[in-house]
């Protein structure tokens, strides 16, 4: 009994965990831009939620819309003042523009909502249901539910929009994308602010079950890192499985192991995936060009 | 031709208020976490700091000159609060220091700065006992802590353990010095009560998620739960704790929790009938000998716009301070060797008890547990 509530204590983490290692990704696989500060993002959607729905009292899943929308904007204009002028630079250059920006962020966050960390009232009840001896959480219920939703509207986008296949066909070719009359300019900027909208709304999703500081973010970058890495550069399918396996796992290695090596066991399961699989489970031999 | 008038004035002020003092200000150094995970302590300490300073320049300073504060970042990371502490007294050149807030990092700063340069250096937060005492010796002569050790913890709270009820207990520590010694230090009380140790659960100390871990103490039949870590991760141990139905007794260590903070992160319906160890309840100054004066810091503190839920840390800075200013004055120089000498003459009232160091340089505060009911501070 006890191994199936670690398995769903898993799960549920997981699907947040999916939600965070989607979005980072997409932006890798289709911008091949490594996106280090996607865990501020998730932060920024934390500390948005907490600023329109336990500051100003705004209903709570307008405020979650708003603060996705905030941080959307955030991106954009990000992407569109910084990421576009380096397109054309090296990987290199770029990768610093990013965990600067990752840096700036994380400060001006200690600057807004200062370094104590803050709570997000929660509107659904504290107490578990109880099933079968088993616990489950109204909130985390929420979690899982609106990550699967949020994953399925993200496929769905990218299968079956005409934006999605435009942005599959960059993701394929960029030349031929280009030469079809794709602008590729466009396809970037909307990538980029629906990949960190998807690490803001974990933001939102995980932030009134957690505390709120500005280097929550830190943590998220981790997991999202890999996520990405066992899941295969660039694999959406890759990614959502990588998310939920790493989060049983842990759950499972700290509650037969030792709970000190919670997260050294998500790390142990990407060095094993990597001896067997270096691209990842999902990634494709010679993806990269 | 704005600018040049405006730093002319601002020039000619500055000039006065330091003539007004006298010339060389008494150059206090303080290296605190002022970024990372544990930037808001870090942020509380600074603002006891600040408090403690004003009033002794109110006072007329320390030896009749002013008190200059410089607050260096350590991130309580081990290299970053060494380098900052080495700028501090190499470049700022301070005539004392306070530092460096964790073990690790105060550690650290003992043996490659403090030590290395000769300055007088006043800890304020850190309990691991290796810091004033290791294998029997005192291992930097220069260094007077103020906090209590986890050992004097444990053993200030033995009596109380069992009247409330900690017989079967599980530890979730904190995976550092600090956790895995107050695990070791209350063990070691708690089977000296005739009490056992169901499990001990070791997390990290950016963890978020402690639903497995409690599955587990719930599962293996405690009756009460210690906890070792910081006030936010501890406020998600209760609400996790409380969603899961939970009615285990809780005790919390370290100082640095008040149930302010913990009805601010967690809801009063997770903190209710927490049991927390502090050395400075501001809610009964009664407790301290200087009543008036933690009534007085207290209502500053608030007054000055801090939060709430950073009592349990503020006082550390505001009696770091104080302890400077009382060995300063028996000193009657800021001669680096006879300051040290006097720090063994201190002999005053804290907002944290008695502070009187023995001869490794370790004071014995005051060890209250409060407990919080309907929300607000209690004695049991």
């Amino acid at each position: 009994m006890i191994f199936v509530q670690y398995v769903i204590n898993g799960i549920v983490i997981g699907g947040a965990y999916a939600l965070i290692g989607i979005g980072l990704t997409m932006v890798f696989g289709i911008m091949r831009v490594v996106n280090f500060a996607h865990g501020e993002m998730y932060m920024l959607g934390a500390y948005f939620l907490f600023t329109f729905f336990t500051k100003m009292g705004v209903n709570f899943y307008l405020s979650m819309l708003l603060a996705i929308a905030a941080v959307m904007g955030v991106g954009g204009i990000y992407e569109k003042a910084i990421l576009k002028p380096l397109r054309r630079r090296s990987i290199e250059t770029v990768m610093l523009s990013m965990i600067g920006f990752s840096l700036f962020i994380q400060n001006i966050a200690m600057l807004i909502w200062t370094p104590v960390p803050e709570s997000i009232t929660s509107p659904f009840p504290l107490t578990a249901y109880t099933l079968g001896g088993l616990y489950f959480l109204p909130q985390r219920i929420m979690v899982i539910f609106v990550a699967l939703f949020l994953v399925l509207l993200t496929h769905l986008l990218l299968k079956k929009t005409k934006i999605g296949k435009a942005m599959r066909a960059t993701f394929q070719d960029l030349e031929a994308a280009s030469l079809m009359g794709i602008k590729i300019d466009r396809i970037y900027s909307f990538t980029f602010v629906i990949g960190v909208g998807l690490a803001a709304s974990a933001g939102t999703l995980l932030g009134p079950i957690f505390t709120v500081h500005p280097y929550i973010g830190n943590l998220a970058n981790l997991k999202a890192f890999a996520i990405v890495i066992i899941g295969g550069l660039g694999s959406f399918t890759g990614a959502i499985t990588a998310g939920f396996l790493l989060g049983v796992f842990e759950s499972l290695g700290a509650g037969y192991v030792s709970s000190g090596y919670q997260d050294a066991i998500g790390f142990i399961l990407l060095i094993i995936i990597l001896i067997y699989r270096p691209t990842g489970l999902f990634g494709k031999v010679g993806q990269r060009r | 031709m704005h600018i040049k008038s405006i730093s002319l004035i601002l020039f000619v002020t500055l000039l006065f208020t330091g003539l007004a003092f006298g010339a060389d200000p008494v150059k206090v150094g303080v290296v605190y976490p002022l970024t990372g995970p544990i930037a808001a302590a870090g942020s509380y300490q600074k603002a006891g700091v600040e408090i403690a300073r004003d009033r002794i320049n109110a006072e007329g300073g320390i030896l009749g000159k002013p008190v200059r504060v410089f607050i260096e970042d350590g991130a309580n990371d081990p290299a970053q609060s060494v380098s900052a502490a080495e700028k501090l007294v190499t470049r700022d050149k301070v005539d004392v220091m306070i530092a460096a807030w964790g073990s690790s990092p105060t550690l650290a700063v003992s043996a490659s700065v403090t030590k290395k340069y000769g300055v007088p250096h006043v800890v304020d937060t850190a309990s691991s006992g290796k810091v004033t005492k290791l294998e029997g010796k005192r291992p930097n002569p220069w260094l007077f802590r103020i906090s209590p050790t986890s050992q004097m913890e444990a053993e200030g709270s033995e009596k109380l353990l069992p009247k409330l009820g900690f017989k079967k207990v599980a530890f979730m520590v904190v995976n550092n010095d600090w956790g895995r010694g107050a695990a070791q230090e209350f063990g070691t009380v708690i089977q000296r009560t005739g009490g056992s140790i169901v499990t001990q659960e070791i997390i990290n100390a950016d963890a978020t998620d402690f639903l497995t871990q409690l599955t587990k103490i719930k599962s293996a039949d405690a009756d009460s739960i210690i906890v070792t870590t910081d006030q936010a991760q501890i406020s998600l141990i209760l609400k996790q704790y409380k969603s899961l139905g939970m009615k285990q007794k809780i005790l919390t260590t370290g100082g640095g929790i008040v149930p302010e903070g913990l009805v601010a992160l967690a809801g009063p319906e997770a903190a209710e009938g927490v049991n927390i160890i502090t050395f400075f309840a501001p809610w009964f100054p009664e407790t301290t000998k200087i009543p008036q004066e933690a009534k007085w810091f207290a209502d500053e503190y608030l007054k000055r716009g801090h939060a709430p839920k950073g009592f349990g840390e503020s006082f550390r800075g505001y009696d770091g301070m104080k302890v400077i200013k009382a060995a300063f004055e028996i000193a009657k120089t800021t001669d680096k060797e006879k300051v040290r000498e006097a720090f063994h003459k201190v002999d005053t009232w804290g907002l944290s008890g008695h502070i009187k160091f023995d001869e490794f340089g370790q004071s014995s505060p005051m060890i209250l547990i409060v407990q919080v009911k309907g929300g607000k501070p209690f004695v049991p």
